[in-house]
């Protein structure tokens, strides 16, 4: 238990699970509009007919099974100073500045919590999973923050695996075996996740920008960045190459 | 009975406005510009403008989308990734926001919750709103922090912007 508070010392949840089909942190969607992906800072999500928004401290579902016209279904109170919402499966991760939350979707109407991990340090928290493995971020508020990797084969009772000591870290990214941390001003972090639990540095892009959140776009990665978005190439998953950006 | 009272109170005192200040003279202060409902529940296409205060991003299709914090939403065809092109502008008051589903951009424009159908490309068509879905969207609060200004007023209606200017005796500070 003591072990596990500190994993959450940090401010920042990023999840992703590892052996995803999709491009990493995408919804699934099975019908014919698909929904569109979101950057890991996001409050609004839609998952196949529902779009789920949070406030700073409740979860609201809508049926947009018309997708002009969504429907209000249900609210529910999830903490404080809630953040993040990442949709994994038919699973919903909820950051807030002192807990991580896990949904299920089984009754999309009316998700209900399967766990909560709480943290010892408050702070800002992004959150991304896939598969077994779930990654965040954490930042506090003095330039500092840390990687956390939590084992969720058991979803009820996430394991805090350990944690890599970041700069600033804000919104993360997955793909294949590629997971793409922004640190703000000290630019784009990629990390080798072939061994999900131990994610290995493998590339660090300073590039004059300041990097707050990314979404994995089949071989482009898009990147948010201050004053505007950077998009890098992705065909070698552990080598983005930055190709264009759109700013002013 | 009693004790929540005094404790409504108390929330409001500490809460309200941060700390009243007595006569600091001139200072530069945030001043709020308040909303008149119609006009700033228009949302329209614009013309591409520039990214200035850019916020959160989602994309589909060709289409990247980036929030322009407050004011709207960019629209930039990423059709060929090397050369990304901004191709227009949803104007839309407090727009902190979005997420996709085929045509549909779902965000927020105030504190309500809208849906914009975009699948003509030199319009918005909003095909839906759900009032005030999101109070704590509000501004109330200017963005800065150890800084001067004047309260919001409630009863004057929703903050949309807020303006550095000088001003006398601001009566509020965060």
């Amino acid at each position: 238990m003591k072990k596990l508070s500190l994993i959450f010392i940090l401010i920042g949840i990023t999840i992703f699970t590892v052996t995803c089909s999709k491009d990493g942190a995408s919804s699934a969607s099975a019908d014919a509009a698909a929904a569109g992906q979101n950057g890991s800072l996001t409050r609004f999500i839609v998952v196949n007919n529902y779009l789920y928004t949070i406030s700073n401290d409740a979860l609201k579902v809508y049926n947009i099974t018309s997708p002009s016209t969504p429907i209000y279904k249900s609210i529910q109170q999830v903490g404080f100073a809630i953040q993040t919402i990442f949709p994994y499966q038919d699973k919903l991760f909820i950051g807030s500045n002192n807990a991580m939350f896990i949904y299920s979707l089984a009754n999309p109407e009316t998700p209900t919590k399967l766990a909560e991990v709480p943290y010892f340090v408050r702070g800002k928290d992004p959150i991304v999973a896939i598969d077994s493995v779930a990654y965040s971020t954490v930042r506090n508020n003095f330039g500092g923050g840390v990687l956390n990797i939590f084992n969720i084969k058991n979803i009820n009772r996430p394991l805090s695996i350990g944690s890599v000591g970041m700069l600033n870290p804000y919104g993360l990214g997955l793909k294949d075996s590629a997971l793409y941390v922004c640190e703000a001003d000290s630019g784009l972090k990629v990390f080798n996740i072939v061994k999900p639990f131990l994610p290995v540095l493998k590339k660090h892009i300073k590039f004059n920008e300041t990097a707050y959140d990314v979404i994995v776009k089949a071989n482009i990665l898009v990147c948010y960045i201050k004053g505007g978005v950077a998009l890098f190439d992705i065909t070698n998953v552990h080598l983005p190459v930055l190709i264009s950006t759109v700013k002013n | 009975m009693k004790q929540s009272i005094l404790f409504s109170i108390l929330a409001v005192l500490l809460f309200s406005c941060g700390k009243k200040n007595n006569g600091i003279g001139m200072v530069d202060a945030y001043v709020p510009t308040y909303s008149n409902n119609a006009s700033d529940k228009q949302i329209t296409r614009q013309a591409p403008q520039a990214i200035v205060n850019g916020g959160k991003i989602a994309t589909i299709g060709n289409k990247l989308y980036q929030v322009e914090n407050d004011l709207g939403i960019h629209v930039i065809d990423i059709s060929t990734p090397n050369s990304p092109v901004k191709i227009g502008f949803i104007k839309n008051n407090l727009c902190r926001e979005l997420t996709l589903k085929g045509n549909y951009i779902y965000t927020n424009n105030l504190t309500d919750l809208v849906v914009l159908d975009v699948s003509t490309p030199s319009a918005v068509l909003v095909t839906s709103r759900i009032d005030n879905a999101f109070p704590d969207l509000a501004i109330q609060y200017p963005p800065c922090t150890n800084c001067y200004f004047e309260c919001a007023d409630a009863t004057k209606g929703m903050v949309v912007k807020w303006t550095l200017q000088q001003v006398n005796n601001p009566k509020c500070k965060k």
